[in-house]
């Protein structure tokens, strides 16, 4: 096995060839996969350096905006050299900066229809760092029908949440916990403002929870709701509720 | 006469007045001075060492500011005459002493007394930190308080990467950095402050290349050296935070002396394979008494009973969560919002995704911080291994 990794990558990634538990063919599994992530805001933006840190080889990221100053408060991936980038291209060298064996691919616009299920078709695992609902409905939906996990999280104000979805393992999808007539399209980061670290506290363990997925190392949150309040720091774990009438998962997934 | 002139004239009798002159004094003497005007006048200039509490939150900030209620006040407006009415709301409020400044600041500015022009953010600022401008629990005044405080993190490894990242990310303006290490290949697995490119040079200086680039405002001071007992306090000095990202026992022991020496929260974080914790040890802190790291750990172990000094595995993104969560510690601290981790640790478990809250227990004999201890002084152990290498 040990020929799979030069000497390089075997120092790169010497710390988790340590843990118990994660070896050559779990580092081999993170080589080899393919994962597409939707958001490069405060969320994606750090999930994305864990991400091609760890050494996932073939990284697929997608948003069609440009580098603001306003995205600088909390979006540690880019910089003041990088305003009125693409973030797609300000992201790509910064990764590929991290760690060269990382395939980074990128996506300059909003995926939807034919397109958006092309790209989850391609991918093994999606990771949902956008920042508006309509995206996250559609992402939920697609992954749900093609039948790829999708790891999720959210942070608004000072609290954030994360989850992982498993399409047929029977804890439910995105929108068993939400119920779509009733989000306030209006309640944003735009209007509501977001601490700075806590996207980074989510977008981090949305990465862990990537990994463990890709994998098979450790227990994802494919059953839980993470909620986390970083105002007074505290952190709940809860099962999710599921709907054996969804509409998305059917009989609850 | 109008109401009010008419209103006016009863304040003047119930409320006394002072010359700037003798404001100064009373000022000089303990009296807290409240300048009541709005933000752009405020940004003209305002009495040294001032509350600037502005009319339209004054009675909402005033606790905040001046908490005794027998405190002498003495209020200040543009001319002396809102001054008047402001006066009175506070001592409505049950505010014993308040006196208001007649001729205001244009005569205390004319007569020479001492003002400063104080830091406004500036409208490229503005929009920087837009989102947290628009969050209650910063607002503008928050904004300002980070960009004035002084953060140093103790290592710039798994741990003080997220956590400087996001401490320069969110404007705290001045970000210290001790680590004597450089950049190693197997670093970049978890730490992304450094990248290909700096393998081999400095961590501070990588460090400081990659938080420059993230925002070039920071005011970054690296300090490249092994933290000891002879220079910990003149490191330390001068900071508002202190972020123990070490992996090494023997200086998390030198940090918590001289925090608990110095009086500095100490914004405590350690990561082993896939579990970390957290905590913020600060035994002045208000009524928790949380103790220090010496309550739990009195003394390091023995080299017998002392961990491998074999590096340990770590999960990547394991550091990254926790010096994350450090950096919310901080800005918490800094902003004074929330309840601070202090009296509790936070334990994670990445592998099971799941986080415990523990009480730590204070001891009330601890040499070190228990109440009226006289400091025992630093005791530079030999490297004791611990193999939380982050």
């Amino acid at each position: 096995m040990t020929e799979r990794f030069d000497d390089a990558q075997l120092t790169r990634y010497s710390r988790h060839f340590l843990l118990k538990g994660f070896g050559e063919s779990e580092q081999a599994a993170l080589r080899s996969a393919r994962v597409l992530l939707i958001g490069l805001g405060g969320l994606g933006g750090v999930a994305a350096l864990y991400l091609a840190a760890a050494g996932v080889g073939d990284l697929t990221v997608c948003d069609h905006d440009a580098v603001e100053l306003s995205n600088l408060q909390r979006q540690i991936i880019y910089g003041d050299a990088d305003l009125g980038t693409a973030k797609t291209e300000a992201a790509r060298s910064r990764l590929e900066g991290l760690n060269p064996d990382v395939l980074v691919r990128t996506i300059d616009q909003r995926l939807n229809g034919d397109r958006l299920v092309d790209a989850i078709e391609h991918a093994d695992l999606i990771v949902d760092a956008s920042d508006n609902f309509e995206t996250r409905y559609a992402l939920n939906r697609t992954c749900f029908r093609v039948g790829k996990p999708l790891v999720y999280g959210a942070a608004i104000g000072t609290a954030g949440q994360a989850a992982v979805f498993v399409p047929g393992n029977g804890t439910g999808c995105l929108q068993c916990l939400f119920d779509p007539e009733q989000d306030d399209p209006e309640r944003d980061c735009h209007s509501a403002g977001v601490f700075a670290p806590l996207t980074g506290i989510v977008g981090s363990i949305m990465a862990g929870e990537a990994i463990k997925v890709l994998t098979g190392f450790g227990t994802s949150l494919a059953e839980h709701l993470l909620t986390l309040d970083a105002r007074d720091m505290r952190m709940r774990r809860t099962l999710r509720p599921r709907e054996p009438g969804c509409p998305i998962c059917g009989t609850g997934g | 006469m109008k109401a009010k002139d008419r209103r006016l004239a009863e304040l003047r009798r119930s409320i006394p007045e002072v010359s700037p002159e003798e404001a100064l004094a009373m000022q000089k003497a303990g009296a807290a001075l409240v300048d009541v005007r709005d933000t752009d006048e405020i940004a003209q200039g305002s009495p040294t060492g001032a509350h600037r509490l502005g009319r339209s939150y004054l009675e909402l900030r005033v606790e905040e500011a001046v908490p005794d209620m027998d405190q002498p006040i003495v209020v200040m407006c543009a001319g002396g005459v809102r001054s008047l009415f402001a006066a009175d709301a506070l001592k409505n409020m049950g505010y014993t002493k308040v006196h208001s400044i007649a001729g205001g600041f244009s005569r205390w500015k004319n007569e020479g007394r001492p003002f400063e022009v104080p830091k406004m953010l500036d409208a490229e600022a503005r929009e920087r930190y837009a989102r947290h401008i628009l969050m209650p629990d910063v607002g503008e005044a928050g904004q300002l308080k980070l960009l004035n405080s002084k953060v140093l993190l103790i290592g710039a490894g798994g741990l003080g990467s997220p956590s400087s990242y996001y401490l320069a990310a969110a404007g705290v303006g001045t970000i210290g950095m001790v680590d004597h290490d450089v950049v190693d290949q197997s670093n970049l697995q978890r730490q992304i402050l450094h990248r290909e490119d700096t393998v081999g040079l400095p961590k501070v200086e990588s460090a400081r290349r990659a938080l420059l680039a993230l925002n070039s405002k920071l005011n970054f001071v690296a300090h490249e050296t092994h933290l000891d007992s002879s220079n910990v306090e003149e490191i330390f000095s001068g900071y508002d935070v202190i972020v123990d990202g070490t992996d090494n026992l023997a200086t998390r022991y030198l940090i918590n002396d001289a925090c608990v020496k110095m009086g500095l929260p100490n914004v405590h974080a350690a990561v082993y394979r896939f579990e970390g914790q957290l905590t913020v040890f600060w035994p002045e802190y208000g009524p928790q008494h949380g103790g220090c790291y010496r309550c739990m750990f009195p003394n390091p172990p023995p080299p017998e009973m002392a961990p491998s000094c074999a590096e340990a595995g770590v999960l990547g993104v394991m550091p990254g969560t926790l010096g994350l969560l450090q950096a919310v510690e901080v800005l918490k601290i800094l902003l004074d919002i929330g309840e601070p981790l202090v009296g509790r640790m936070l334990h994670y478990d990445a592998l099971g995704a799941r986080f415990t809250e523990l009480k730590i227990r204070t001891n009330p004999n601890c040499p070190y911080c228990r109440e009226g201890a006289e400091f025992p002084g630093y005791e530079d152990y030999a490297q004791v291994c611990a193999s939380t290498k982050s």
